[in-house]
């Protein structure tokens, strides 16, 4: 499986978005990475 | 999103070589990356407030998740056949006035109808049930007969109900207040508690919700319904080839859910006690968050019962963690809106590995 590859959703509430495995992943870790800093930054602040 | 099965993940691992392995490990991760991350804040949670998985803590969980089961079942259904519903919070919102208005007690100085004496419980229940099958009906008759998309049918609907509830808070004695003063059986009914949990009452509402989950695992596996829908959601034109009456499946759907949010409507009136026009308020971001966090896909005929109960009890144990470590709620907002991303993000994912 090309990770880089686009691919088209055929199906569902996502018809139409074209998006790779590889830019998902990135966003997945990125929006993880995001939640963790928001949590720690909120709760030392609090 | 995948649910954590030992089975799978031990069995791969004995059959795979090392680059597999490797390979294995990094996928299983990455798509249960969410729920990792979830369970470690709460471990982390519970190191920083050691009461937050105290007895009364669990039991205000449980309570929390109890009465938002019904209307995340509700939704998970919408979600199969690929749709959603914007109108559930509202109709909660509408069926929990309703309720209330016609379960206050006599004598309260500012009832609503006072010439109206309180209504035996299960009639209200019954009027609640409707009142949401009503709704469900007109989104599901909208979405199958016009093919409309169900997100622009119940966008209509939320505003329609809205506008309902609020002329129906200007009835009466009432003009526009909350709505309180329920009468004692019907608060006793929902709040009301026969067992206790380390010391901690478990509220009557709590064993409901659990009917309830029974009930709707039954016409999700074990009836041709539920077969149905599953089929009409991952592909309607084959279901149809099949046999499947594809219009009278999505209406049924819609109906089942509005059944849902009447329920949650009728628990949360006694639940919360006073009732305005923001009660129900974006109830139905959260039953949506719980779905997808509990692996019931927006790509259609993927979802389980046992995934919406962990999406609703993980959602709830998560912000009542939040609110332990003394998170400002508006950015609680920012946090399930991110949580939502990427859990969509996740299920995304695994669609185009399949693919």
């Amino acid at each position: 499986m090309n990770k880089k590859e686009k691919k088209t959703f055929d199906k569902g509430l996502y018809k139409g978005a074209s998006i790779s495995v590889k830019a998902l992943d990135t966003i997945i870790i990125a929006g993880l990475l995001i939640l963790a800093s928001i949590i720690v930054l909120s709760a030392l602040q609090a | 999103m995948n649910r954590f099965n030992f089975k799978n993940f031990f069995g791969g691992l004995k059959t795979a070589d090392k680059e597999e392995k490797k390979k294995f490990i990094g996928e299983f991760l990455i798509n249960n990356s969410l729920y990792i991350f979830l369970v470690l804040a709460i471990i982390a949670i519970e190191i920083i407030s050691p009461m937050f998985l105290s007895m009364p803590s669990v039991v205000n969980i449980l309570s929390l998740s109890a009465a938002n089961m019904p209307i995340a079942l509700g939704i998970a259904g919408a979600i199969v056949l690929t749709g959603t519903d914007l109108s559930a919070g509202r109709i909660v919102g509408l069926v929990a006035c309703v309720s209330a208005s016609l379960l206050q007690a006599n004598g309260y100085p500012n009832k609503m109808f006072p010439d109206l004496p309180t209504l035996p419980i299960f009639t209200v229940l019954l009027a609640a049930m409707a009142i949401g099958a009503v709704v469900g009906l007109v989104n599901g008759f909208c979405t199958a007969k016009f093919k409309l998309h169900p997100f622009i049918v119940t966008l209509s609907t939320q505003l329609i109900v809205y506008g309902i509830l609020l002329m129906y808070l200007m009835i009466g004695n009432n003009n526009g207040q909350s709505i309180s003063g329920l009468d004692t059986a019907y608060s006793g009914f929902i709040n009301g508690s026969i067992l206790s949990l380390g010391g901690t009452p478990i509220p009557n509402f709590v064993w409901y919700s659990i009917v309830i989950i029974f009930i709707m695992w039954f016409i999700w596996n074990k009836t041709t319904f539920g077969k149905n829908m599953f089929a009409v959601g991952s592909n309607p034109d084959a279901a149809n080839v099949s046999g499947v009456n594809v219009n009278r499946t999505i209406i049924s759907v819609f109906i089942l859910a509005g059944i849902m949010y009447g329920l949650t409507g009728f628990i949360e009136c006694a639940r919360i006690g006073s009732n305005t026009a923001a009660t129900g308020l974006n109830y139905e971001l959260d039953a949506i968050a719980a779905c997808v966090i509990g692996g019931v896909s927006f790509v259609g005929g993927i979802g389980k019962i046992r995934g919406v109960i962990m999406g609703v009890v993980l959602l709830r144990i998560i912000f009542v963690g939040l609110t332990f470590l003394g998170i400002d709620s508006n950015m609680q907002y920012v946090i399930k809106g991110l949580i939502i991303l990427i859990a969509c993000a996740i299920d995304m994912r695994k669609y185009l590995v399949r693919k």
